[in-house]
């Protein structure tokens, strides 16, 4: 039996695509069906239009596409509303010219994002011979971190404590000094690559925001670099932005070490097992790797962590993936300061994009593309 | 268990009461005696509990008055200082080996049976090392718990550091295994070398592995001078095998800079079994260094004197095998070139090394002219040129060399002055080779990535 084909939803210039391309290649398989975003946004019957063959269905990342951020932002602008978030009429979304990185109303866009998932849905009730490797409602999950750690924690995974009750900066503050925290997280709870969100402190009077936000005279930007902000003024409004767009707040807690730096771990499940572990090294308690962080050194983690502490976090990892209909699942663990336990910090949908990695002589996209046939399809060749 | 006392006239009594599912035990007596105990047992947890809150109200109305939640241990009045118990002999096991558990666990019966809060810390610690799951979490609450109730002598006059978050520490097995030290705002009074010299000399840090030490001072100059005094007087420390001086946050807690190691060799003189050296700052002094159990060293700086570089340049650390140095810019009193680094490229010294940075350097395209031919490359795994100022054309002469390159596993160009073509050909390099974060280009205004 042939193996099925794979149709991706995507960006089709995005490297997310093209690398996926590169690996159906290497493993001998034909290239897959690409759907553009921008074409699925512009015409809901560019998917329906596909027969209803044996296929498998990889959904990816819709970003870092101004034509499919502006599509995603006029069709979320309905729901936007009625939230007391930043919104932007579709006629003024037209007239936008492509200023990257800038900051346009996240939570419009992530409304819109939500309403073509759901448009998504119904399509693939209408085509049962396809097998989609993450369904929509999962991804639709994932991408709200409100969601995600209530989750978690109503399962018994431990997280960052999350902080309820907050509406405004003043409450945060109230809400801070009621738990006794002194440093918090606020991150749009849609937001992805450590865009839109802020570590804040708050104690004995003095209070800065560590953030990758920009606040440059042409508008508000997703940094390369991250920065302090420590003027009263300019914390509360960004703190005020963070929160009105929807935030997960939650308790920073002290990350473990690694060679002097703290550091947490992108842990790639697939198919339910860790299937690929990167250390995120950083001097800043962010540490993405795009904001300057670097990538440590797995063996030297695993010599420091505990075994049972490191069994634990595995436990964990699978558990957060049983709880999402994904084939793969990007989670941010961190080990707590001195290897004493564990978090789930997040989990991402589209948290598969490791290049230069490789397992068993596999790249992360042929480790799943092999992981997804085994699972529903023959295997190649 | 809740202690209840009655003190009136002639009268001094006690009464406690402990509460376990369906029975509780009543004690009482006079103050200062053991007392009698008694034991009574119930049909239902329901019914045990509510004849234990009936006898605690009639104690109430009587004039009891609640001292405490008692305990076995002795209770810690506030500011008393309190002495724990020591056995030379049983350190001395431990001292031979810090790894092993079971000297540990000697020493940690022997204090139990001095009644010693630190012997029960032990145990504690060492079921917790073995528990897994929901049993994990209780286990870690318990030691959390135990450690809070004994603060005053597992901590002694460092409690208010501990209590402030600006002290961090691991507890091991009943002992300080890790430290960090560092003010955390403008406003905190944080004596950073006052705290130090406690802690070092603190019998809870006995067998400290890991010493870290952040901003020292957060309105003047951040130095480190007094840190190292801290050290050098506290006499030899044996066990310490990891140090870290500088781990502030920069640009915005301090600048790299702004904050000044000086002349840290008499910390090291005391130091005979480090392992892992890393220093951050500025106006480092190293002086001869000597350290035969060394086996990583970096400093970051955003300038590094010539007599720093030849002191790493002639230094005895014979199982080094990671050495990372930062040049930085001669804005910032970076010195020397790659002809002062010429030893550290002959591997003269380091036979063992297999890491090599030379980082943030403003020297970087002249070091991809000699790095092909360099004596030192073949035994690496890893080498860093980060932060630097490598062009496309170092790049290309290192494309060049590729074969020199092949056998790495990783080389990091983050951070320096490439441009795209530039970062095609070091992608090359090996098989796994990190090219983020590029620079600026401009070659009449190139510098190194940190420097104030």
């Amino acid at each position: 039996m042939a193996a099925p084909s794979f149709i991706v939803i995507g960006n089709a210039e995005n490297r997310r695509v093209t690398l996926f391309q590169d690996a159906l290649a290497r493993q001998g398989l034909p290239p897959a069906t690409v759907v553009p975003w921008r074409e699925l946004l512009a015409e809901p019957s560019r998917l329906t239009d596909l027969p209803d063959t044996d296929a498998l269905v990889r959904i990816d990342a819709a970003g870092e596409s101004w034509a499919v951020e502006k599509a995603l932002l006029k069709r979320g602008h309905a729901a936007a509303t009625t939230l007391g978030c930043a919104v932007l009429p579709p006629e003024r979304v037209e007239a936008l010219e492509e200023d990257r990185g800038r900051i346009v109303c996240p939570r419009q866009a992530h409304l819109g994002f939500l309403d073509v998932l759901a448009q998504l849905e119904a399509c693939f009730a209408a085509r049962p011979r396809w097998r989609v490797l993450q369904q929509p409602r999962s991804i639709a999950d994932l991408f709200d971190k409100r969601v995600t750690s209530r989750l978690y924690a109503s399962r018994g995974i431990p997280v960052p404590e999350p902080l309820d009750g907050v509406t405004d900066v003043e409450s945060l503050r109230a809400r801070m000094r009621e738990e006794d925290w002194r440093e918090v997280f606020v991150k749009v709870s849609c937001g992805s690559s450590a865009s839109c969100l802020g570590l804040f402190r708050s104690h004995r009077g003095r209070e800065w925001l560590l953030t990758s936000i920009e606040q440059a005279d042409t508008g508000w930007y997703n940094s390369l670099q991250v920065r302090r902000i420590v003027e009263p003024g300019r914390v509360e409004e960004v703190l005020g932005f963070l929160l009105r767009e929807g935030s997960q707040v939650e308790r920073a807690i002290p990350k473990a070490r690694l060679g002097g730096d703290p550091f947490d771990c992108r842990v790639l499940m697939v198919a339910g097992e860790p299937a690929f572990i990167v250390v995120r090294q950083s001097t800043l308690p962010i540490t993405n790797l795009h904001l300057g962080g670097k990538r440590g050194d797995l063996e030297a983690l695993r010599a420091a962590v505990p075994p049972n502490e490191w069994e634990q976090a595995m436990e964990s990892c699978r558990r957060v993936a049983r709880l999402h209909d994904c084939l793969h699942v990007g989670i941010d663990l961190l080990f707590e300061e001195y290897f004493q336990g564990h978090r789930i910090v997040e989990a991402n949908a589209f948290g598969d994009l490791l290049p230069n990695l490789s397992r068993d002589g596999l790249s992360v996209y042929e480790w799943e593309i092999r992981e997804a046939l085994s699972r529903y399809g023959a295997a190649p060749g | 268990m809740p202690r209840y006392e009655f003190k009136e006239g002639s009268s001094n009594k006690f009464w406690e009461i402990t509460l376990e599912g369906d029975s509780f035990t009543a004690k009482w007596g006079r103050i200062g005696t053991e007392g009698q105990e008694k034991t009574q047992s119930f049909d239902s947890e329901e019914a045990a509990r509510k004849e234990y809150e009936k006898l605690i109200r009639e104690k109430e109305k009587k004039g009891y008055e609640l001292v405490g939640e008692g305990g076995d241990d002795d209770e810690e009045g506030g500011g008393k200082v309190v002495v724990g118990a020591s056995n030379p002999e049983l350190e001395a096991a431990i001292l031979k080996d810090p790894d092993n558990a079971d000297a540990y666990l000697v020493y940690g019966d022997w204090l139990q049976a001095q009644g010693d809060p630190r012997g029960e810390l032990i145990a504690l610690q060492n079921a917790q090392a073995k528990a897994t799951g929901a049993e994990a979490s209780t286990a870690k609450r318990q030691v959390n718990a135990h450690i809070k109730k004994h603060q005053a002598l597992l901590l002694g006059g460092l409690t208010k550091a501990w209590a402030d978050e600006e002290l961090s520490v691991e507890w091991h097995l009943g002992f300080i295994r890790e430290a960090r030290i560092a003010k955390k705002d403008y406003d905190s009074e944080l004596d950073v070398p006052e705290t130090l010299k406690k802690l070092l000399a603190h019998p809870s840090a006995r067998f400290l592995r890991s010493l870290t030490i952040g901003m020292v001072d957060m309105d003047g100059e951040n130095s480190y001078d007094d840190v190292t005094e801290a050290i050098a007087q506290s006499g030899e420390h044996p066990t310490l095998q990891s140090l870290f001086l500088g781990d502030f946050e920069y640009p915005d807690e301090t600048e790299i800079s702004w904050s000044y190691l000086n002349d840290v060799s008499p910390a090291l003189k005391v130091l005979p079994n480090l392992r892992s050296l890393r220093l951050r700052g500025a106006s480092a002094g190293l002086g001869n260094i000597d350290l035969p159990e060394l086996r990583e060293f970096i400093i970051e700086t955003g300038g590094l004197p010539l007599s720093a570089i030849k002191s790493i340049t002639s230094a005895k650390w014979p199982k080094l095998e990671k050495l990372e140095v930062w040049f930085g810019s001669d804005n910032y009193g970076a010195e020397g070139g790659v002809d002062d680094i010429q030893p550290i490229l002959d591997g003269k010294g380091l036979p063992g090394l297999k890491k090599l940075g030379l980082c943030n350097s403003e020297f970087t395209d002249a070091l991809a002219n000699v790095l092909p031919k360099a004596k030192i490359l073949p035994q690496l795994e890893q080498l860093d040129l980060s932060r630097g100022t490598l062009s496309d054309a170092g790049a290309k002469v290192l494309a060049e060399n590729a074969a020199a390159f092949a056998h790495l596993k990783h080389m990091d160009f983050r951070q320096n002055t490439l441009e795209k073509d530039g970062v095609k050909l070091v992608t090359k390099l090996c098989p796994s080779v990190a090219a983020g974060n590029q620079r600026e280009y401009e070659e009449e205004y190139r510098y190194s990535a940190v420097g104030e």
